[in-house]
């Protein structure tokens, strides 16, 4: 097994749930009000935990959401942090910046990260991880064969 | 529907340091394509956000408010936010515009 599958599956931290939650709104938003959430499990929107969802949010998120899940440190990535909370703004300036005007607002999002076991994440996705390892090895011996075949 | 407009995307303000644009860096595409000639700096933060605006503006549909340039800013909150103008130039005009 490949290091990296290895850990995603295995290791007890490596692994995040996101959740993301509205936090502060100025002065208002279509899609959110202040305590909405919105649940990651990496790569699937949990959405019996989640009460909106924004399509352009989402945009302003793909960026962020993977590096997240998998414990890549969010000061790294630009996001203030207060102890083990982070936080992302929506991309409209309209509502907090006003030399800016447009004719939304801005929302200011908590993200809370939950480490997740194996166990964890078979509550939210059904999979067989001795088929799925099965399927890794044969692709992996199929590209190995193909493209790196060793020298004499 | 043709598209005949390019959509150029310029920053305008950076509110707080940011160590990746400054004010009046340029992104100018041709979608799908970046007319990389005409771009000096190339943000991967802040595009997946931008780029959900280019197909509308490249065929002319502006969204936004009414009588002002479309903002748009970073989703940063310990650098910047840098704020983005997002606006079309006429095919026909490019070459006016983006010497």
């Amino acid at each position: 097994m490949k290091e990296s599958d290895k850990f995603t599956y295995e290791s007890e931290k490596f692994r995040y749930k996101l959740e993301i939650i509205a936090k502060k709104i100025w002065p208002m938003c279509p899609i959110y009000k202040e305590g909405d959430k919105m649940t990651i499990v990496e790569p699937g929107i949990v959405i019996q935990e989640t009460d909106a969802i924004c399509l352009s949010f989402l945009a302003d998120l793909i960026p962020y959401y993977r590096g997240l899940s998998r414990g890549i440190d969010p000061k790294e990535m630009g996001l203030k942090t207060e102890g083990d909370l982070s936080f992302i703004e929506c991309h409209d300036p309209g509502g907090k910046y006003s030399d800016y005007p447009t004719d939304g607002g801005t929302v200011l999002f908590e993200i809370r990260r939950t480490p997740l076991t194996l166990e964890d994440v078979k509550k939210y996705r059904k999979f067989d991880l001795k088929a799925m390892e099965k399927v890794w090895a044969q692709r992996r011996e199929r590209y190995q064969a193909k493209n790196m075949k060793s020298s004499p | 529907m043709d598209k005949k407009f390019l959509v150029e995307i310029e920053v305008v303000d950076v509110l707080g340091p940011c160590p990746h644009c400054k004010k009046g860096d340029k992104i100018l595409i041709d979608e799908p394509n970046v007319i990389v000639s005409k771009t000096n700096n190339f943000c991967t933060r802040a595009f997946p956000m931008l780029s959900t605006f280019v197909m509308a503006f490249s065929h002319g549909i502006e969204t936004g408010l009414q009588g002002v340039p479309l903002f748009v800013k970073c989703p940063a909150t310990a650098e910047g936010p840098v704020i983005f103008k997002v606006s079309k130039i006429p095919k026909e005009r490019k070459n006016e515009r983006i010497r």
